[in-house]
């Protein structure tokens, strides 16, 4: 099975702090897209903005037909003036409301922008939801030519679309990949409802490589399909690896503590070694006889060699 | 007596533009708001895109 497994180069993953900041908009034909092309894929043009440039555009062209609306109904009034008074207090009143209209406007540009962008993706649902669409037609093209290209293209689709045809497509493109701890992997955004062979055999390389990722839906995921994974060649090195990655929490071993008694067995021993000063220090932690599980573990596998180390 | 409308037209403009900011600054989008938007769209109802 390793061996039909790819050596690829994966981009790391360009996070950003709001979902929208993803999505960008084509000047000329209004497509959407969440790639990161230069050129629109519907007209070819290098016009793809931020949904955010586009909205302050739109609010600054917006601002400065409102001035130029002031400004030339103010010359209407002092060019209408029936005497140099009247046209002098005319010009004087429009500069007056000129300026307040010119430091209203900036004191609001920020409120107005994010309105603006609120309303610009409420008018284009549909438009965007084609764009989106658009960019997964192409996923499959890319896949042919370049995996890794294709799966860097679903991880952005990803990032916006919660599907779990998207997360089934990226795992099975992982698990074609050799990962290595230096690749910007993700665990979270992969996790599905249901029991799933290459999720489960995905998140057992991933609590070898990158333990940091097994956070706690991830453990409750494995926990909750332990029967299913049990049955796969290698399940009880996918649920080792998950126990083994769980101890490096106390509140995951609080959590799950049914999980980690029946692997801590087959746990390296400096996982175990980690469970046992663990609950050792927070006793309270191990819950449902796993402190006892564990003492019994360590007396027959540990305490000879530590009490040599120690004697 | 034209001076005086155009004015009048000028200064209620204005007024409605300070009218209109107020209102929209008392209920201000924030940037999750845009976001919550975003992914309703794509995903609100419906499997996917």
């Amino acid at each position: 099975m390793s061996s039909t497994k790819k050596v690829v180069s994966i981009r790391p993953f360009y996070r950003t702090t709001y979902a929208y900041q993803k999505l960008h908009i084509c000047k000329r034909c209004g497509q959407y897209t969440c790639l990161w092309e230069d050129q629109c894929t519907s007209c070819g043009r290098s016009t793809l903005v931020t949904v955010e440039e586009k909205a302050s555009s739109r609010v600054k062209r917006r601002m400065v037909r409102d001035a130029f609306f002031v400004l030339l109904i103010g010359a209407a009034a002092t060019y209408f003036g029936e005497t140099l008074d009247q046209s002098m207090i005319a010009a004087t009143v429009t500069l007056l409301l000129f300026g307040g209209l010119i430091f209203l406007q900036q004191r609001s540009f920020q409120i107005e922008q994010r309105r603006e962008m609120r309303q610009l993706l409420r008018l284009d649902e549909e438009i965007i939801r084609q764009g989106i669409n658009r960019n997964w037609a192409l996923v499959a093209e890319a896949r042919k030519e370049d995996e890794a290209l294709a799966y860097e293209m679903l991880r952005e689709i990803g990032s916006l679309i919660y599907n779990d045809r998207i997360r089934l497509q990226q795992i099975a493109l992982l698990q074609s990949f050799v990962l290595r701890s230096d690749m910007d992997l993700q665990l979270k955004p992969l996790l599905l409802q249901n029991f799933e062979r290459l999720l489960a055999e995905y998140i057992g390389e991933i609590a070898r490589l990158k333990p940091e990722l097994i956070r706690e839906d991830a453990i409750r995921y494995i926990a909750t399909y332990e029967v299913h994974i049990l049955q796969l060649h290698n399940g009880i090195q996918i649920l080792t690896a998950v126990a083994a990655a769980a101890v490096r929490k106390s509140k995951y071993i609080e959590l799950f503590p049914s999980l980690i008694t029946r692997y801590a067995r087959f746990m390296p021993k400096d996982r175990f070694m980690r469970l046992y000063h663990t609950i050792e220090r927070y006793p309270t932690k191990a819950r449902g006889g796993l402190a006892e599980s564990v003492g019994r573990v360590y007396n027959e596998k540990y305490r000879d060699q530590y009490a040599d180390v120690h004697g | 007596m034209v001076t005086y409308v155009c004015l009048a037209i000028v200064f209620l403009f204005v007024m409605i533009k300070v009218i209109t900011f107020q209102v929209h600054r008392r209920k201000t989008v924030s940037r999750e708001d845009t976001d919550r938007t975003l992914y309703n769209i794509l995903n609100g109802g419906r499997d996917g895109a």
